[in-house]
């Protein structure tokens, strides 16, 4: 029951305040019609899958900012591979997922033989990625708009299906596969999981090629939504991978209170995405929007970053509201013995 | 095989062995940068005829790189410590975008240029504030400035250009206004990065931080200094821009971030700080990513391709510069 509570305490109360002044300043509700919820389940799916990805190698220390261009890859070579074998929709999927994955796998291998920090060698990748997909297909991208067989990609029961297949996949590798425990054994100490005889290269390639399959499948739905996916230069493929961090880092924190991340991250993303339409149907623009988004990421960060000193104030402010009250105590209690004193003298 | 020395025999050195002591060594570090420069002027002339060493060529490759040089010069404080920025972009597009305003409602050159840095020294120093103060990573903290900082340069600029009269953008460039502007910067750089003790102890907080504590240096207050000249080095380079061509838009100074960690490790300084580094690899390595991108646009390569060949350029010279070496452990940083 507890762990329902912190489930839906956030995007509950994202949707209370969303429709209070959707209705306030727009007078419209923020999910109106069945529209809205195809959309929101689309954005939504988009945003988990992203978000879990970052989710596979963040909590490791390995912040990999190539992930976006593996989207891009992923989507643009394995899309069109299918879409030109006639595979349709769930084809375009596999193929994406199977070129994403093959992508992530790539940087893990990269990453295990070169041994550059994450984050700078993402920039690298990104570079290599983004130059591969935008070479590729005439600078077409992925279109999906008018193909035949990819309709079922906006099937808003195909879409939760495959969501309802991403969590209970992600919460079996993560939570309970041998592999999971490996990974929060490396987690928590990777010198100590190291000596203990886990192999920490092929759990970092897991986590890679994990990553960039779940990129590939939110590349899919996010081209799905909008028709086509433009293959983008000069790092513009990164916007993705820090847009998708905040969802990620709030589920991250609500799963340690439901007591699985991915559940977590689920709820953070009906929450971001529940936010973002909200502010679409107050008219906000897309700027503004973001400004928005990144500074309640930015005081989130703040917080969680200070929780301890936080804490260790509030500890504080106890011990002295305490030690005050006990010297109260102590005068009033000299008080009395004076008083006392005078009474017995006098 | 082992090899005889008076007489004791003692083991060959493998290969490797022989490459860490090459790289160790610090004049083969002092001159890669210069060496690889001089490489590209010599692949490239031949290749495109002796354009590539005409007077507009080199003009053309001294005012791209002066941009990216100056940030470099400046962030090089930053990446001493052993921390990261990358939002050294949109924090000059903004500073740009206010200095083109001020200009435009006052006429005043001195406005612009103060304006300019002034707004690109508070916006560092408010990113350094969330880091030394709120404990939020340098490297995320810039992340999320990044977006907000693009987000209010989109809702100022929106699909508009700003412009500034062009004649005088025209005659602080004749006039030598850049090159003075940069190389008085330059030099004081220098002499704060080698000469005192911001330099010094920058060095050793990004060598070992606990071990610069232990020694009683404030690293807070060190990370302020850093950010206080990056700043400078943003601001001075949001005047550049707009002297440049007289137009600001939202692609101003997109990609600047990667530029800048580009030409610091093509000047053959470590992006993750430490003793080795220096003030001078920024604008070395400015010139040489400049150089390689003109030339490989000469002989006709598309720039699709040329991101692609930084790319590798960029991964092989971070792994070359990195001491990672062949640990039993993966590097990782935690970030949240």
């Amino acid at each position: 029951m507890k762990k329902l509570f912190y489930t839906l305490v956030v995007p509950v109360s994202v949707w209370a305040i969303m429709e209070l002044l959707s209705r306030c300043f727009a007078g419209v509700s923020v999910i109106a019609n069945s529209a809205d919820m195809k959309s929101l389940f689309r954005t939504l799916t988009s945003t988990f899958c992203f978000a879990m990805a970052l989710n596979c190698n963040v909590p490791m220390g390995r912040m990999d900012l190539s992930t976006g261009a593996q989207m891009y890859l992923g989507c643009i070579l394995g899309g069109n591979i299918a879409l030109k074998l006639g595979f349709g929709g769930v084809g375009v999927l596999i193929g994406s997922i199977l070129v994403g994955c093959l992508a992530g796998f790539i940087v893990g291998v990269v990453f295990i033989n070169l041994r550059i920090l994450s984050m700078v060698l993402g920039l690298g990748m990104t570079l290599i990625y983004e130059c591969i997909s935008f070479a590729s297909y005439k600078q077409q991208g992925l279109m999906l708009f008018g193909k035949p067989g990819v309709g079922i990609l906006s099937n808003i029961w195909f879409i939760v299906s495959v969501a309802a297949m991403i969590i209970l996949f992600m919460t079996y590798m993560l939570q309970l596969s041998v592999f999971g425990y490996k990974r929060r054994a490396i987690r928590g100490n990777q010198k100590l999981a190291v000596d203990s005889g886990i192999n920490i290269y092929i759990n970092c390639l897991i986590c890679y090629a994990m990553a960039g399959a779940l990129v590939a499948v939110s590349g899919v739905f996010d081209t799905a939504f909008k028709g086509t996916l433009n293959p983008v230069l000069g790092m513009s493929s990164n916007n993705n991978t820090f847009y998708n961090m905040f969802p990620m880092r709030v589920g991250m924190f609500l799963g340690v209170f439901i007591g699985n991340p991915i559940i977590g991250i689920f709820a953070s993303s009906i929450s971001l995405n529940i936010l973002i339409l909200g502010m679409a149907k107050l008219g906000l623009d897309q700027s503004l929007q973001t400004i928005i988004i990144f500074s309640i990421f930015l005081f989130f960060m703040i917080y969680n970053m200070n929780q301890e000193k936080l804490e260790y104030n509030k500890r504080k402010r106890e011990r002295k509201k305490i030690a005050l009250q006990h010297r109260r105590e102590m005068k009033e209690m000299q008080t009395q013995v004076n008083r006392n004193h005078i009474t017995t003298g006098s | 095989m082992p090899e005889k020395t008076e007489g004791r025999s003692v083991p060959a050195l493998r290969l490797n062995e022989r490459y860490e002591i090459i790289r160790a060594n610090r004049f083969v570090n002092a001159l890669f940068p210069l060496v690889m420069f001089l490489l590209i002027i010599v692949i490239f002339a031949p290749l495109t005829g002796g354009q590539f060493l005409s007077r507009n060529a080199i003009i053309s490759i001294l005012n791209q790189a002066l941009i990216v040089g100056t940030v470099a010069t400046g962030v090089a404080f930053i990446y001493t410590t052993g921390n990261l920025d990358i939002s050294v972009g949109p924090i000059m597009a903004f500073a740009a975008i206010i200095g083109a305003t001020v200009y435009n409602n006052t006429l005043s050159v001195p406005l612009m240029v103060a304006s300019c840095i002034v707004v690109a020294v508070l916006l560092m120093l408010f990113n350094c504030t969330l880091s030394a103060i709120f404990n939020i990573k340098t490297i995320t903290a810039a992340i999320v400035m990044t977006r907000i900082y693009g987000a209010i340069n989109s809702k100022i600029l929106g699909a508009s250009t700003l412009r500034v009269d062009y004649t005088i953008c025209r005659e602080l460039d004749n006039g030598g206004f850049r090159y003075a502007a940069f190389f008085a910067f330059f030099i004081i750089s220098f002499l704060v990065y080698h000469k005192t003790k911001i330099g010094r102890a920058d060095r050793i907080i990004g060598g070992n931080r606990s071990n610069a504590v232990q020694t009683g240096l404030s690293p807070n207050r060190f990370l302020y200094a850093s950010f206080l000249m990056a700043g400078i080095g943003v601001g001075l380079a949001a005047v550049f821009t707009i002297t440049r061509s007289g137009t600001i838009n939202q692609d101003t100074g997109t990609g600047m971030g990667t530029d800048v960690m580009l030409a610091t490790v093509l000047g053959g300084m470590s992006i993750f700080g430490g003793a080795k580094s220096n003030s001078y690899s920024g604008i070395i390595g400015a010139l040489t990513v400049t150089a390689l991108n003109k030339g490989l646009l000469m002989v006709g390569v598309s720039t699709t391709v040329i991101q692609g060949i930084r790319g590798v350029i960029f991964i092989l010279l971070v792994f070359l510069n990195s001491n990672s070496g062949r640990e039993k452990i993966l590097p990782s940083r935690q970030q949240f």
